[in-house]
């Protein structure tokens, strides 16, 4: 499939790495590993790059004692004077310290926004579709598109929320399955970089997750509820013990959630990049076919991963806002 | 590594504002046109469903129905033969009972028939043997025979008479 476009794209990649290396700083740090270099490849950069395509197009936008600074790219901002790059990182030009805070538009931002554009434009089409086909049944697109709704609708949110709550959530979690689903398809792409691999990304629907829950738990079941659900149904007076595991559980969640997708997109893609890594090191074209054929076949596993961490992330997070808002009502049908 | 396992605050930051204005816009703009269809068109099945149930059940009765009606018409079929077929085996044996008592009547009558032509006979045979022997006696005295011709004469008017 897309395994000697891999190849290229690496050898691409290593060479503009080399000369960005040349390029932007005169401390060349050439004792990086092949390890590191792969999973730099993997992580964030603060210039856009799809594949051998490297531009410096994205704006850099950092808050730093008590003011915010924004600049149209990376070179813009090097041109001020103000800050540097110094080993991938922006430093100020003074004291060679990272900024306050960094909130620059980043690869995986901008990687973000073309999944962003891609699920809006497919979803207005369909809906446009929608809205001409009425009653009849769907076709193309449509229907493609139909079916995963019911499959997010049947198979994940109503299995797992009871009540009105899996209608009022439906369209969370067939954004977050989309979402995530053409973020790790991107990510496949020869070249493309995987936003669900950084664990920026995955925090952020993990906190969103985390909100939906708490959120749902708390207007279904009432704040008491909430409360009492700390405890976890055992008796009150283990309570010393219990309140800490229910909270530390609260947080465990999401975070679990935040590491399983961040680790299984980048497993994938650092065994892909270090089959690759692996003509660099033979430099022999013997080796080249078994690399290619397993290089290949990672990809093809690859894109069942791609589904499954989609599916098992909505899934799961389908499953905590069930058990949040489902103990009370079990509390409740013992009360009465 | 330490690339890869930074947690970039402004990349969670610009994710969560990116997802929600995902969220947005899917939910406002998108979502309500595709669930409205496949809320109708779910509808529409259900309701087809619905009515194609009430309809076979419709027909389910209207078959019991007619099954019952067809079932009754069989009966009353056979009981019509059953019956037709009693009657005419009682007017059968009717028939022939009185076909006996008819031929017994007959006979008897036959009997009585042949009893009294019988009797006649006898009563005219004796009414004729009486005239003969009358004109025997007659024939007798008027011609005065001598007492052989008496008795042969006698005995010619005996032999004439049938034997009996």
């Amino acid at each position: 499939m897309s395994a000697t476009e891999n190849t290229e794209h690496l050898e691409e990649e290593m060479n503009s790495e080399v000369e960005s290396t040349h390029g932007t700083e005169e401390t060349a740090h050439k004792e990086e590993s092949p390890v590191t270099q792969i999973l730099n490849d993997l992580g964030d950069h603060e210039e856009f790059s799809f594949g051998p395509l490297h531009a410096d197009i994205l704006p850099v936008i950092l808050y730093d004692e008590g003011q915010f600074h924004f600049y149209g790219s990376r070179s813009s901002m090097e041109a001020s004077g103000d800050y540097i790059m110094e080993h991938h990182h922006i430093v100020r030009a003074t004291d060679h310290k990272s900024p306050d805070m960094n909130l620059s538009i980043t690869n995986m931002v901008a990687f973000q926004w073309m999944a962003m554009i891609l699920l809006v434009i497919l979803f207005f089409t369909v809906s446009k579709k929608a809205k001409k086909s009425g009653d009849k049944a769907p076709s193309g697109i449509h229907n493609f598109f139909e079916s995963i709704i019911v499959f997010v609708r049947d198979d994940i949110v109503q299995p797992n929320i009871a009540g009105n709550a899996s209608v009022r959530l439906l369209p969370y979690f067939l954004a977050l399955f989309m979402f995530i689903l053409v973020l790790n398809l991107i990510g496949l792409l020869p070249g493309g970089h995987t936003a669900t691999g950084t664990i920026g990304v995955t925090a952020a629907l993990a906190i969103t997750a985390f909100l939906v829950i708490n959120y749902t738990a708390i207007r279904e079941s009432g704040i008491g509820a909430w409360f009492h659900h700390l405890l976890g149904g055992a008796p009150w007076w283990l309570a010393p013990l219990m309140i800490p595991i229910e909270i530390a559980s609260m947080f465990i969640k999401p975070f679990s959630l935040t590491i399983r997708l961040f680790a299984n997109m980048v497993a994938g893609h650092t065994v892909l990049f270090s089959l690759m890594g692996l003509l660099f090191v033979f430099q022999s074209f013997f080796v080249a076919p078994a690399i290619v054929g397993f290089a290949t076949f990672i990809n093809l596993l690859e894109l069942l991963v791609a589904f499954l961490q989609a599916y098992i992330f909505t899934m799961l997070t389908a499953i905590f806002v069930g058990l949040a808002i489902g103990e009370h009502s079990h509390d409740h049908e013992h009360a009465h | 590594m330490q690339d890869i396992m930074n947690v970039n605050p402004g990349l969670i930051f610009w994710s969560l504002i990116n997802f929600s204005i995902l969220l947005f816009i899917l939910s406002k703009f998108a979502f309500p046109a595709m669930k409205k269809s496949l809320q109708s068109r779910e509808e529409g099945i259900k309701n087809a469903i619905d009515e194609a149930n009430a309809l076979n059940e419709k027909a389910q009765k209207l078959l019991a129905e007619s099954q019952e009606k067809l079932d009754n018409a069989q009966k009353e079929v056979s009981e019509i033969l059953s019956s037709a077929k009693n009657l005419a085996e009682q007017n059968i044996q009717k028939a022939n009972e009185e076909a006996e008592k008819n031929k017994h009547q007959k006979i008897e009558e036959a009997k009585r028939e042949i009893e009294r032509s019988k009797n006649d006979a006898i009563s005219q045979l004796r009414n004729e043997v009486a005239d003969l022997v009358v004109t025997a006696t007659e024939k007798i005295l008027e011609t005065k025979l001598d007492k052989d011709s008496h008795l042969k004469l006698a005995k010619e008017q005996i032999e004439k008479l049938p034997k009996n």
